[in-house]
Formats: C-alpha cells, structure tokens, sequence
C-alpha cells in the first residue's frame, strides 16, 4: 500500500513537472508556408516577441546563399532549423540559433557526392529545369516547405522542386528527412519537362496522409498552362489516381494554381486559380472553356477534388490577367468558417466555407457558369461577377495574414478608382488592416499608409505585424523593409487617415460620408538587403525573413 | 451570350457627346493646364475640395481648346454612404459611373444608376447623388462652352 502511494506520488510529480516545464515548450515551430494549412500567417505560440519588446528587433545572423541564389521562397522553422530553397537549384537547413546558428546544418543536393548514393539519385547537381525555365519562379525552387510527420518513419521536409536527373527537370515533390537531408524519396512526376508547367510558388498543404500541390506555367502566360492540383501520398510519394482537379476542361489551357492550397477546418482543400488564355493569344483561346475554374476561389474534396463551390469574381469574358497569385486564408473566425483571398486587381473576397455542396448562386453566376456569391468583397462591390474590363495585373500578390476577426492585408482600399490623371501604383504602399465580420460600414480597422516600397508577405503574433517590402520578381541586393507594426489594439495609433485616403483626414473625410481610421505605430523598421517576397515566420523570439536578394535573417532582441 | 451590360439608352445620350468631344480634340490643339502628377507621387499630393456636403471632388484637369471656345475640366466625384446635398452645376455635365450603384435626383427626377451608366446634367441643374453603399465614384466632364 505504500509502495502504491509512493508510486502514485512520483507519477503526480512527474505529470506537474511535465506540465510546468511544457509551459515554456509550447510549440513554436513554423511548420509550412503560411505557419500551417490554414495560412493564417500567425504564430499562436510566441512568447518574448510583443508590442513592447520588438523596439530592439535587429539582425542576429544573415545567411547569404553561397555562390548567390535568390529566395523567393518563405522560410519554415522546425527544430532549431530554417528550412527554404533558392532559386539556384538548393535546399538548405540552416541552425537557426545555439553556437552553431547561421550555418548549414545541411544542403541538398549535398555539397560532395553522398555515399552511400542517395536513394533518390541526386548526385551534387542542383535541382534545376535546363532550359526553358521558369523565370521568374526559376529555374531552381521557388516553393516553400513544409514539415510533416510519418513519412515512412520520419519527420520530412517535403519541397517541390525540379529533378535534373527526370528529362532535364521534371517537377516532383521531395521528401528530405528534417534531421539529415537525406532523400526519402521523390515524388511521381507532377509537371513533366516536356510540358507547359512546373511546381512554382506552390507550397504542398500537408493533411490527410497527403500533401496537395498545384502546378502554374513555367513562365507567366508564356504560354498559360493548365492549372492542376495533385494529391502525393505521403508514405511513398505516390499520386493519388482517385484525386484529380483541372482547372479547365477543353482544348485552351487556363487557371494555373501559383498559390498554395489551405485546408478547411472539415478537411476539404480551398485552392486559387489564375487566369484564362482568352485575351492572352493562342490556340482555341477563343473558345470558353466548360467547366471553366480560372480567376477563381475553389472548394474541392480533398477526396476526390471535385469543386464543391467556385467564386470567380471577374467574368471570363472581361479576364485581362487579375489571377488570384495568393493563397487562400482558410478557417474559423467568430462570424463562422471563411475562405479569404486578394486579386491581382486589388480586390479582397471572402467566401463562406460552408458544410456539403455543391453550391452555387444564381445572384453571382452566368452563362456557363454556376457560381457562388462572396460574403463580402473589400472594396464593397454592387454585384458579381465583374462584367467591365477593368481587373487586370495591379500585382496584388500577397496574401495577408489573419489574427482572430482581424486581416493585414496589403490591398487596393476604397481608392482603387484613381482620379484623373493618377497611377494607380499609388495605392500599393499601404497596408490595410479589415474586421472580417463586420458590416461593409465598419470593415476598415486602420491604413498604414506611404509606405517605402509596395507591401509584400505579413504575418502576426502579440498583435505585432510583420510586414516586408518588396518589388515584384526583384532578385537585385536593392535594399528593402521589414516594418514591425503594433496593432491599434495594442497600442493607440499615431494619427487618424481618411477611409478613402486620398481625401483629408478630418471634417472633409466625414462629410463625404467615409470614415477617419487609425494609423497604426511603426515600432521597428529594418532595412534588408533584397526583396522580400515571402512571408516573414516567427518562432521562438526570433523572425525568419527570406529576400530576393539572397539572404536569409534572422532578427530578434 | 454572355450579358456585356449593353444600354442602348446610355449610348444615345453618350455617344453624341464624345462624338462633339473627340472631333474638338481632333480639330484643336488642345493644351492641357493642370499638370501631370509625376508617378508615385504621394497621396498627399492629391488633393480633393469639398463640392456640397457628403460629396467630394477631384483637382480638376483642365483641358482649353485654343481653335475653339471650349474648356474641359476633368475630375472624379467621390463619396461614402449618404445623401449628398445640391451639388453645383456651373456647366453641362457628362458622368460616368465608375464604381458603386447610387440614385441621382435631377431636377427632382430620380434615377437609379449602375455602375458603366452615362448621363447627363445640364448647367444650372439642381443635382443631388444618394449612396446605399459604402463607395460610389464618378468620372465628371465638365463641359464649359464659350470659354477661353
């Protein structure tokens, strides 16, 4: 009996010491493009980095990509290692803090020549298509990775990214073991050589046992591709032959997928399409393809991938190239399950996830075409889908992140109509902060607005927003901005900026009937040197950020 | 097939207007008063006056025909959710909705508009614009006959 109690005592100690010790071993990693296959952008489980702490955010190590390479890819941080791959045919695990921080924890494809030979047949040459690359998505790795558990008994990286060993550079998915860098295996060919697309800015969205990609052209509508998303079984990198999404069905290709899939929280997969080839020139462009999934949010089941609900806010006949480039937010906000996403044209639209489907709206459909209608539209739009020739490449590329009801996103504001005489480009360096269930009303939250340069990735945790500059498909050294931005709700703003900002703040912004928001505080701004085009990842006090112009910092107090 | 949002209505009253307008600025050389803002130029910059309460106005571009006594001023009418109060019509106005659906009262006649309908407001025209919305733009051609 008392050896009994002693025993329970132990184990009641070592269970409150477990749970003391795990208060600060809470799960800091970030693990995929957007931190998870939400793509929320947000670190739930940051610890030192706040409103009040991030005022001595700076460089703690820059690893520059030897030989140069640009990242174009966003980094992910797993296991005391950044994960990201260049542009220059690398993938590299970096130690991202302790003695060893900044170095190559390892490379893939290994510097010298691995032996034993590595079971996927690389040697030391980079992971590069030959010729007719991707440029500028190319010719290396633009996709960011993500870190999955159970792949054949290990914790993997899994990347997409061209194998120089597949007919000059076929696009597969890799799994790499996170610890080692060894190949366990490589992916049945998703994007041939021979054909018109590649793995791009497409980061695998890890669920089900799968990891879902999709494939864009291998260079910008040069020409337009079929826009695919494929299903990879994790355990052997096999595709999954009862999954199958195409993007259009006929003889003209259209709908790349540039973006990287989000999972509902059900399990479904939500995925953003680019444009047709019906004012790009080419062969049967002329005839509307049926089913026609371009410019489009999508629903598929992840078992099948067949569209359980579609938006395509800009109809096919008016597509001057307003893709959806970024990704999809996918999630549970207090207002229900919303799938959120921002045009080329500067339009943001979310959609109700919904339970079943097919779905669709006769309100927001055409001839064609049945479509489902957004909840709401940022700027607020009469009807859908658009039937003016307005929506083109304002290149509005990056996705925002989401904390709770609150979206960061770098978006076209009420202002997208510029008054004569004006370039639209104007309106590309500010951030937007939007309520996600509010009213039309009361959307706008706060504008930061004249930024250095346009805005590019974001990501939050602490109400603190991380927000890099960027110039599109820039890969010079040209120095560019990490701003850390308090939140309103963490600290007052700085001054108030009309709704519509081009109007004065004040008596003249209230009587034309729009609003004086906040202007949230800039509380750090550093100066990198290149681009940056991917999202910055915080984890454990420390923020990864990735540039074109090859490095890849760390910053943190 | 597809709906292109085609109004013959709007074309009657549009089409002879930008007939008369383009073959002005074929005729004559026209010179353009207001300058061109540069690219990138701040926000700050654009500046917008007050037209009549709940709706704003644009710098005007001012275009002054030299073989003709015609002056075009050019500018975007802007407003939030509300009612405007009269809005002066010191010349015949072309407009154009750019963004948004609102109601135009007219010489007390009202009218719904959608976004791509042109109209027309004559000088000295009592002029009102309701917004449902939260954002309604117009392009307005002010049209200053007999002006040098």
């Amino acid at each position: 009996m008392t050896n009994d109690m002693s025993q329970v005592r132990a184990t009641v100690l070592v269970l409150a010491l477990i749970c003391f010790t795990c208060v600060g071993c809470r799960d800091t990693s970030w693990r995929a493009y957007g931190h998870d296959t939400t793509q929320f952008s947000r670190q739930p489980n940051e610890s030192v980095l706040n409103a009040s702490t991030v005022s001595t955010l700076h460089v703690i190590w820059d690893f520059s990509v030897p030989g140069g390479g640009a990242l174009t890819a966003s980094p992910a941080v797993y296991d005391n290692t950044v994960y990201i791959g260049s542009l220059n045919g690398h993938f590299y695990a970096v130690y991202a803090s302790g003695a060893k921080q900044g170095q190559i924890r390892w490379q893939y494809p290994p510097a010298a020549p691995p032996d034993p030979p590595d079971p996927c047949g690389t040697t030391t040459a980079p992971l590069l298509i030959a010729a007719g690359s991707g440029n500028p998505s190319g010719p290396g790795i633009a996709s960011s990775a993500a870190i999955a558990n159970s792949v054949a008994g290990h914790t993997a990286v899994i990347v997409g990214a061209p194998d120089p060993n597949s007919n000059g550079g076929d696009g597969r998915l890799w799994a790499l073991d996170e610890a080692t860098g060894q190949c366990i295996w490589k992916s049945a060919v998703i994007a041939p050589t021979s054909g018109t697309s590649k793995i791009g800015y497409s980061s695998p969205a890890i669920a089900h046992g799968r990891a879902y990609v999709g494939v864009s052209a291998k260079r910008p509508d040069a020409p337009i591709t079929l826009g695919r998303v494929f299903a990879v079984d994790l355990s052997n990198g096999a595709l999954d032959p009862a999954f199958n999404f195409s993007a259009v069905s006929g003889p003209a290709p259209g709908g790349g997928v540039w973006s990287s899939p989000a999972i509902t929280p059900s399990g479904n997969i939500v995925v953003t399409t680019g444009n047709s080839c019906i004012h790009e020139g080419g062969t049967n462009c002329n005839v509307i393809p049926s089913p026609d999934y371009t410019n489009s949010i999508l629903k598929l089941d992840w078992h099948n991938g067949s569209v359980l609900w579609q938006v395509q806010p800009v109809a096919i006949e008016h597509d001057f190239d307003p893709d959806f480039a970024a990704s999809p937010i996918v999630g549970q906000v207090s207002c229900g399950s919303l799938a959120i996403s921002i045009q080329k044209d500067g339009y943001v639209h979310a959609a109700d996830i919904k339970t079943g489907g097919p779905f669709s709206n006769p309100a927001c459909s055409y001839a064609g075409h049945s479509l489902e209608c957004p909840r709401w539209s940022f700027p607020p739009v009469s009807s859908l889908p658009f039937q003016d020739d307005g929506h083109g490449d304002s290149d509005f590329k990056r996705q925002g992140a989401l904390d709770g009801d609150h979206l960061f996103i770098a978006a076209g504001g009420l202002d997208l109509e510029p008054p004569p005489g004006h370039n639209e480009q104007e309106v590309f360096n500010r951030l937007h902060s939007l309520n996600v269930c509010t009213s039309d009303a009361d959307r706008i939250r706060w504008i930061l607005p004249n930024l250095p340069q346009s805005a590019g990735g974001v990501s939050v945790a602490n109400g603190v927003i991380y927000l890099g500059t960027w110039s599109p498909f820039d890969t010079s050294a040209s120095p560019h901005h990490l701003l850390a931005i308090a939140d309103t709700d963490v600290l007052p703003p700085t001054s108030f900026i009309c709704s519509y900002p081009g109007i004065p703040s004040g008596f003249m912004c209230s009587s034309a009937g729009f609003k004086n928001v906040g202007v949230p505080v800039i509380v750090k701004d550093v100066t990198l040197t290149g681009s940056i085009q991917g999202i910055p990842a915080i984890s454990g006090g420390r923020v990864y950020v990735s540039t074109g112009g090859g490095h890849l910092y760390s910053l943190g107090q | 097939m597809f709906d292109l949002g085609f109004k013959p209505r709007r074309l009657l009253i549009a089409l002879p207007l930008l007939g008369f307008i383009a073959t002005y600025l074929l005729l004559a050389q026209e010179k353009a008063q207001s300058p061109q803002p540069k690219d990138g130029e701040s926000e700050a910059t654009s500046t917008y006056q007050l037209l009549a309460k709940g709706v704003v106005g644009s710098t005007p571009f001012r275009v002054q025909f030299k073989s003709a006594p015609l002056r075009l001023e050019i500018r975007n009418l802007v407003m939030g959710r509300g009612e405007t109060e009269a809005i002066p019509t010191p010349a015949r106005i072309l407009l154009e909705l750019r963004q948004g659906g609102v109601t135009t009262t007219i010489n007390q006649g009202k009218m719904s508009r959608t976004q791509g309908d042109f109209w027309v407001v004559e000088k000295g025209s009592t002029f009102t614009i309701q917004n449902p919305g939260e954002i309604a733009v117009l392009r307005a051609i002010y049209i200053f006959e007999g002006s040098r």
